[in-house]
């Protein structure tokens, strides 16, 4: 490895290939097209082991029915988690293009791969339709539900169309991004140009088409956002808060939605370091990457606790009886461990750690504290489905408040598979779209040399960075 | 940023400390016209106080009205300086330069303005010390009080905050201040000015160990004041939402989203205040159309997620389906005044605003961003005013406890002081220290490059 000099090591090393060493696209080209390792196969077909575990487990949850809510409870937190994390992770590209920051480029299309994960989110979410009642149970609802009025299926009707243009968005977001990358490999592969030409569908990269492409990309990014918050909007509110009577709680929506960019900050972190340690792309990626993504999460921790803190506050100094149940129910009753175990590997864990100059600015320390978030992730949305979907809904009439509080539900079998499944298929689809599409943007990188130069400045030399709109 | 002007550092001291040097021809003017609204305002405070609130509009059921909603809007507006400051300093925004101290200015003297409305809120400010339990030490002056401060309660966090808040903004716009205060004295003839410029420079000589402290600081100051600044509006918020006796107060959404309200309008602020001084001190070679057109897109980010809180906030009011809630909105879309109050709240907090900044004709243009911003500060400070009053003043079972708000001319002339206050002191700022900060203005000029490609010349930045 060669040694970093002033952390820069991607634009550096990127650069001196501008001045005419090697040209960058042709080394990407070629780790691109090369044939994928034993690591890789080993990893792609335990993936795709785990995820058939997982359909298995999905098509034996079905077969024991859909009356029995809290059998669910698990099957549930994997679908969030899928929502909360993957689906999470393209928001970055779409952050930092709009912040216009030049250390993105490298790994903006590692985050839009996630784009794909959708199906894998899609797929798990089916069977919950028919896990959710009907509004007719008399449970509040977005809907303001008015029989004859307001159809009883609003939740599930509005939700899937939510999440199918979402889904849809994502994949086209994936591909709009990168169609001049597929017109580069149409041009240079063997092989596979006949896929690459159908894909890159038509590109030449002409003005016209470039300008489009902007556009258009600047507008799905936008949707892309708009959707991630009504599809969180509606699983924080008709699929979550709807089933625990007496939670009303305005935050939780933003709220999921945070855990959802934190999510997919922490595995991005993973994935990047994954491709930096593993992916032969140490030319491309840098402590630059990581050390952004480090600080990221440093951030989105500290405003895990605050989001946290402004819901408790209010509801703990309410002190209604609901909302004393609610507290109970997700924080301080039997859910208390789990609460605690969250609250460590979300908030203390990162916090505590990339307080540190020499946690944050390293290439171990943020990946390591990602798998903290991404448990604490994990756990966050069992603390809040899996006490949803077990919780008996009667409520006292004498004290008005829940009859009883729900136990921890353990896992059995088939909820086992059901996580296996849900972690795996995503990582699965990422793994096979990767051997089409180049997991560092080629033409982002291209565009980067010319915005990016070494000057000398008095006595040393410094990095000039142009930022055009 | 695609414009650029070179200008060489006597040209930037020459023209940024210009004001400090020498008053301009409009300045006594406005200061005085300012001085006269303050005047009107403290004769009313000083009738107030000789009177007792009964000469406010404030009654039962509405005890908290015009000087509650103007210390909200207040330290709304002080999240300006530490947005615009702290947040685009540690995220190296190179167009943040003309603008920080401006908007650090704004930051200090808004938070003064809403703290004064706390003592015009309270009936007698002498007796303000009892809010906070006294040590031992001095129970021996006071054994007559017994009385047993509630140190859990709301009303004691704010002043911790705000105050915590108002320390740290002072020490923030200081130590930015230090290199500048030593330009003025090295520029101002001898007499008691420079004595004073030399105490405050303390010593700055520009010396390669005092920049590096001196860049160092500010980053550091940055980080530190940033949960400052979040925790002082959400504590503020708190006062609302951990009340459950009045409709629509209680919501857990009501931190962020007064926070992200206060940037909208405290951003806003900004946009006001530097076309103001663009126009006033001919700023046109620091201040471009750039620099609106950036600040514009971060405004329409900032607007949407603010709307985005207000529905979340309406939403999750009316889905309990509790009928004093629906009542209260009701009222509030429904029932003159308060109707027109929203319809206007809504139109000039975001729709006529964002809507106008969808242009990049308006963001690039001072005087459309100056009137919409303007907008933008009314429409927020009706929000406040229409979270505050009609959740006190909505008609309950009880009939005996029915009542409205309407100010009187003492909380006009109040509110209207606080206004004068803020312009004045910036203005009164403006006349002592430079506005603009020279040596940030003279690092960017170092720090700035330009890429040809093509036909295009880009403007770059060293990365530091």
């Amino acid at each position: 490895m060669k040694k970093i000099k002033n952390n820069l090591i991607f634009t550096e090393r990127v650069i001196e290939r501008s001045l005419g060493k090697v040209p960058v696209n042709k080394e990407l080209i070629n780790i691109h097209n090369r044939k994928r390792g034993n690591t890789f196969n080993l990893f792609l077909y335990i993936t795709a082991f785990l995820s058939v575990i997982g359909v298995v487990g999905i098509i034996l949850r079905i077969m024991n029915g859909f009356d029995d809510m809290s059998a669910w409870s698990y099957y549930v937190t994997a679908c969030m988690f899928i929502f909360t994390t993957f689906m999470g992770a393209p928001m970055f590209s779409m952050a930092t293009k709009v912040a216009r920051g030049n250390w993105r480029r490298p790994i903006s299309r590692m985050s839009e791969i996630f784009c794909i994960s959708g199906i894998a989110g899609l797929i798990f979410f089916i069977p919950i339709l028919w896990v959710l009642p009907s509004l007719e149970d008399g449970r509040k609802t977005l809907w303001f539900f008015d029989p004859g009025k307001v159809p009883a299926y609003s939740p599930h009707i509005w939700t899937t169309l939510a999440l199918i243009g979402f889904v849809l968005t994502a994949l086209t977001l994936l591909w709009l991004n990168a169609r001049p990358d597929f017109a580069i490999l149409r041009d240079k592969s063997k092989g596979k140009s006949k896929i690459y030409s159908f894909l890159a569908h038509g590109w030449v990269g002409s003005t016209h088409q470039w300008g489009a492409l902007r556009d258009r990309v600047s507008v799905l990014g936008i949707f892309y956002f708009m959707l991630l918050l009504t599809v969180l909007y509606f699983f924080a509110s008709d699929f979550l808060m709807a089933l625990i009577p007496g939670w009303v709680d305005s935050l939780y929506p933003v709220t999921l939605s945070h855990n959802a960019i934190q999510g997919g900050v922490a595995i991005l972190t993973i994935a990047v370091f994954i491709m930096w340690k593993w992916g032969g792309y140490q030319n491309f990626i840098g402590l630059d990457q990581l050390w952004g993504l480090g600080k990221l999460l440093f951030g989105i921790s500290l405003l895990w606790f605050w989001f946290f803190i402004s819901s408790l506050m209010v509801l703990w100094y309410g002190k209604k009886p609901n909302e004393r149940d609610v507290l109970q129910l997700l924080m301080f009753g039997k859910y208390l461990p789990i609460f605690i175990f969250t609250f460590f590997f979300v908030c203390i864990v990162p916090f505590f750690s990339l307080t540190l100059d020499s946690i944050r600015k390293s290439y171990y320390g943020p990946p390591i504290i990602a798998i903290s978030v991404l448990i604490g992730n994990f756990l966050d949305r069992f603390r809040h489905y899996g006490s949803a979907y077990s919780l008996d809904r009667t409520i006292d009439d004498a004290t008005h408040r829940f009859a009883s509080l729900p136990d921890i539900v353990i896992p059995n079998m088939v909820d086992l598979m059901v996580i296996f499944g849900a972690v795996s298929m995503p990582l699965f689809f990422i793994l096979i779209i990767s051997k089409y599409v180049p997991v560092i943007s080629l033409w982002e990188n291209r565009e980067y040399l010319l915005y990016g130069s070494h000057e000398k400045y008095y006595k040393t030399e410094v990095l000039v960075e142009g930022k055009p709109y | 940023m695609q414009e650029h002007q070179q200008l060489s550092d006597s040209e930037i001291t020459e023209d940024l400390t210009a004001p400090v040097i020498r008053s301009a021809r409009w300045f006594w003017s406005v200061v005085g016209s300012l001085g006269f609204i303050m005047l009107v305002g403290i004769s009313g405070y000083i009738y107030e106080l000789y009177s007792g609130l009964g000469v406010t509009g404030v009654q039962r059921p509405v005890y908290w009205g015009a000087y509650i909603t103007n210390f909200v809007f207040w330290i709304g507006i002080s999240h300006a300086g530490i947005m615009v400051s702290a947040i685009l300093r540690l995220t190296q925004a190179e167009w943040k330069r003309p603008i920080t101290r401006a908007a650090e200015v704004l930051t200090l003297f808004s938070l003064i303005a809403a703290l004064s409305n706390i003592m015009f809120h309270v009936g007698r400010p002498w007796r303000i010390y009892w809010i906070t339990p006294l040590p031992p030490i001095f129970i021996g002056f006071d054994f007559a009080r017994g009385i047993w401060p509630n140190v859990r309660s709301p009303f004691v966090w704010d002043p911790v905050a705000v105050g915590t808040y108002l320390l740290s903004t002072i020490l923030f716009v200081y130590t930015c201040l230090i290199p500048d205060i030593a330009l003025v004295r090295d520029k101002v003839k001898a007499g008691p000015a420079k004595i004073i410029y030399s105490i405050l420079a303390l010593g700055f000589r520009g010396t390669p160990r005092q920049w590096k402290v001196q860049g160092t600081a500010p980053i550091l100051l940055s980080a530190l004041v940033l949960p400052i600044f979040v925790s002082v509006h959400s504590i503020v918020s708190w006062d609302f939402a951990v009340s459950i006796a009045v409709e629509g107060w209680h919501s857990t959404i009501f931190a962020p989203y007064f926070i992200i309200g206060a940037i909208h309008s405290g951003v806003s602020g900004v946009v006001t205040l530097m076309a103001g001084l663009l126009w006033l001190y001919k700023l046109d070679k620091y201040i471009k159309p750039d620099h609106f057109d950036a600040i514009g897109r971060l405004l329409v980010v900032v607007a949407t997620i603010w709307f985005f809180a207000l529905f979340l906030e309406w939403v999750y009011a009316l889905y309990p389906l509790e009928d004093p809630e629906i009542a209260l909105r009701n009222m509030q879309v429904s029932q003159p005044p308060w109707s027109y109050l929203f319809i206007v709240f809504l139109l000039t907090g975001f729709f006529i605003p964002v809507g106008a900044w969808l242009f990049k004709s308006v963001r690039r243009n001072p005087m459309w961003m100056f009137f919409t911003t303007i907008l933008v500060n009314i429409g927020m400070w009706l929000e406040r005013f229409l979270i505050i009053v009609p959740g006190l003043s909505r008609r309950t079972e009880l009939s005996f406890n029915w009542g409205t708000y309407t100010p009187s001319l003492v909380e006009i002339g109040l509110v209207a002081f606080t206004f004068a206050f803020v312009i004045c002191g910036v203005l009164v700022f403006a006349r002592i220290f430079p506005l603009i900060p020279p040596f940030d203005i003279k690092e960017g000029m170092r720090f700035r490059h330009v890429i040809k490609i093509g036909k295009k010349n880009i403007s770059a930045v060293v990365r530091e």
